[in-house]
Order: structure tokens, then C-alpha cells, then sequence
């Protein structure tokens, strides 16, 4: 594999590792302790959709836009061009800033209650990072895949 | 324009540096790399996103079994899943034909939980007053504060040990014979200011003794279990009927 082509893909993999960690934080629980400690946001929209919460089942369609925009940032991470880098980074600042914002209400709660899904979302954040400057980075012999 | 030694300086130009001079590191001559591996990476990343899509959303379209394979199952759940505090695992083996309806399914432990009084061993004032704080906020719904004074209370099921009891053909009664609810508090998890003057609080509730319902003597306690479709479920209006007398 010629350098080109390991930069190409080792960029590739930064940006589905970070979507795939948004998917994932969907499948595991937000809190650590207290409520719904064993509650995942799937489990959560499930529960939401039977209506037995006193909540409006509409509530978790809150939910669908970090994994919509993380399966969309996966689909394109392997695209070349100006047009797929700027989707990407439009994706990554949306996501990040809606997974900021979430896991800021639930740390807003008490830093006792962290659970799986607030790590793996953070760590989305800065794999996602890394992978946009990753994509700047210019080597000798070699050109960002975007 | 003259500069001081004389010498003539166009400033409507910028610095002399050639463009091709700005460019620190040149960009490589060779191909970009294509073919059946480029084309499998693209294809690979949208099957992994539609794969990862389905994960989403069969759970949220399909139907989980729920209930339990036995009375006594059924039993264990609902009260592993009160003590872990997670409502999934709770409404899993509660009377589908109760949760159904949401109001029919809060009326009924409403009901139970406002007439079945404990009595004996008095509760630590510092587990009463972070359970009632608890209580009083999930009562006008779940908020930021209510999730953080619960977070501050570690809850465990110790030694459960159920006998069911068949009453007729249809539902069985599954009394509790032993077992306990390990409460463990600590008041340096709550909120900001919540703590204050909180210490920290451990108690231990049997289940199986202390019960009244409604001024009458002690009871047995128990809860009613039904069968559907093959397998168990916790009936909280057929465990309120027989604890407490036919609802009006």
C-alpha cells in the first residue's frame, strides 16, 4: 500500500470510528447510576413510543438527528472532493455540537451519573477531530484525501 | 513612492514572494489510487451504515418478548428492575393488558403504593428524605433534579426467595418469603446544596414482613401473576384486588 493510499484510508477509518461510536452510544446506557441506569436511548424511544411515560412519544425523535447524521458521515467518509470534506465537517460540527449538548445536561445532573453513552459520544467528538486534522495534514508525498 | 535609502517601493503590490514559493510542501505527482479496492471501501461504508441503520430501527418497530418463563420469574424482574430503577425492565412484566393503558397501569400501582404501608423498623431520616425529594419530583415527571437524587442512592436486592401459590386455574400468587432491599446512600452524589446536612445512610427493608393495608393487620405480602400468550406477568390490578379488597 503506497503512502497515498494508507493516508486515505487511515482517514476513512477516523471518520467511521468516530460514526460508528454516535451509533453505538445509542445502544447503551446514558446514566451510570439512578434512573433508568440500565436504560438505553433506544430503550428509552421504545419506551416513549408505547406512550406509558408521561412523556410525548414525540420526544424521541430528539434522538434521530446524531444517528442520521453519523450513518451520513459514514457513507461519505471514503469520498474525495472539496464538496464530501465540507459535508463531513458540517456533519462532524453538528453532531459534535448535539452531543456536546447532551452530554452537558446529563454531567448538568451530577458527574455521577455518566454512563457508556456520554463517554462514547466524547469520544466520537474527538475522533472526529482528529480524523478532520488528520485530513489537513499534508505529507511529502502524499495529498489529504479530500 | 521612495523609500529612505532611495530606492522606489510599489506598496499597491504585495510582498515580492512567488506563488509557487508559498506552498510548503509540493503536491505529489503519482495517481490517485482507484479500482475494485477504492470501489469495495465506498460500498463497504454505506452496507455498514444501512446495517447499522437496520440496528436502529428493528428494535424500535419490533416487538420484544416480554413477561417470564414462571410465575415466581415474573416476581424476581419487576423487583430487580424497581430496585435497578430502570422502567423498561419493570413495564416488561407488568400486564401488557394494564400497560396498554397508561392510565389503567398508574391508577393500579398508585393504588398499591398509597395503601400498602410498611410498618416496623423506622426508615434513617436521610434515606426518607432523599426517597421523598425523589418521589415528589418523578411525581410531576422526570427532571435533571430527581435523576440526580436517585443517582445518589445505590439500591440492591439481597436474598429473595418466592413460594407461588395457585389460586384456581388462572392466576397464581407469588408471596415473598424472604429477601431484602439494600439501601446505601451517599449524600456527597446529590446536587449541589441538596446535601446539606444529609450524612451518610444505610438501611436494609425486608420484604417479606412489615406490611399493612389500609389500618387492617399485617399481611402477607404477595403479588398476583396471570398468564398471556405463553408466558407471565405481574397483574397490579389483580395484586391491589386481593391485598386490598375489589377496587369500586
Amino acid at each position: 500500500m503506497n503512502g497515498r493510499r494508507s493516508h486515505e484510508v487511515v482517514g476513512v477509518v477516523l471518520w467511521a470510528l468516530a460514526a460508528g461510536a454516535w451509533v453505538a452510544a445509542m445502544w447503551v446506557p446514558w446514566f451510570r447510576h439512578g434512573v433508568a441506569a440500565g436504560t438505553s436511548p433506544l430503550d428509552g424511544a421504545e419506551l416513549l413510543r408505547t406512550g406509558v411515560l408521561d412523556l410525548p412519544p414525540a420526544l424521541g425523535l430528539v434522538l434521530l438527528p446524531l444517528p442520521l447524521c453519523a450513518l451520513v458521515l459514514l457513507g461519505i467518509a471514503p469520498l474525495r472532493g472539496v464538496g464530501a470534506m465540507v459535508a463531513r465537517v458540517l456533519l462532524w460540527l453538528a453532531s459534535t455540537a448535539g452531543a456536546v449538548v447532551l452530554v452537558v445536561l446529563v454531567g448538568s445532573v451530577s458527574a455521577w451519573t455518566f454512563g457508556p453513552g456520554a463517554i462514547l459520544v466524547v469520544v466520537a467528538c474527538l475522533l472526529g477531530c482528529v480524523a478532520l486534522g488528520f485530513a489537513t495534514v499534508r505529507t511529502p508525498g502524499s495529498t489529504p484525501p479530500a | 513612492m521612495t523609500a529612505p535609502h532611495g530606492q522606489e517601493v510599489d506598496y499597491a503590490e504585495p510582498a515580492a514572494v512567488p506563488r509557487e514559493r508559498r506552498r510548503r510542501t509540493p503536491r505529489p505527482a503519482g495517481p490517485l489510487w482507484d479500482g475494485p479496492a477504492r470501489t469495495a471501501l465506498k460500498v463497504g461504508c454505506w452496507v455498514v451504515a444501512g446495517l447499522l441503520a437496520l440496528s436502529l430501527v428493528v428494535p424500535l418497530v419490533s416487538v420484544d418478548e416480554t413477561g417470564a418463563d414462571s410465575p415466581e420469574d415474573a416476581v424476581a424482574q419487576l423487583l430487580q428492575g424497581i430496585v435497578d430503577i430502570d422502567p423498561a425492565a419493570v413495564l416488561a412484566v407488568v400486564d401488557p393488558e394494564e400497560t396498554a393503558d397508561p392510565g389503567r397501569a398508574r391508577s393500579a400501582y398508585e393504588r398499591l403504593s398509597s395503601r400498602l404501608l410498611r410498618v416496623g423498623e423506622e426508615v434513617p431520616d436521610e434515606v426518607t428524605a432523599v426517597l421523598l425529594a425523589a418521589e415528589a419530583q418523578l411525581g410531576d415527571g422526570v427532571d435533571r433534579r430527581s435523576l440526580a437524587t436517585l443517582a445518589a442512592v445505590e439500591l440492591t436486592l439481597a436474598d429473595l426467595e418466592l413460594d407461588a401459590d395457585s389460586i384456581g386455574s388462572g392466576p397464581v400468587r407469588v408471596v415473598v418469603v424472604d429477601g431484602a432491599i439494600d439501601v446505601v446512600l451517599d449524600p456527597g452524589r446529590l446536587p449541589a446544596g441538596s446535601g446539606a446536612g444529609l450524612e451518610a445512610a444505610t438501611y436494609s427493608m425486608p420484604l417479606a414482613e412489615g406490611w399493612r393495608a389500609d389500618g387492617s393487620p399485617v399481611v402477607e405480602p404477595f403479588l398476583t401473576t396471570v398468564r398471556r400468550d405463553g408466558r407471565w406477568y405481574v397483574s397490579l390490578e389483580s395484586s391491589g384486588d386481593d391485598l386490598l379488597g375489589t377496587s369500586p
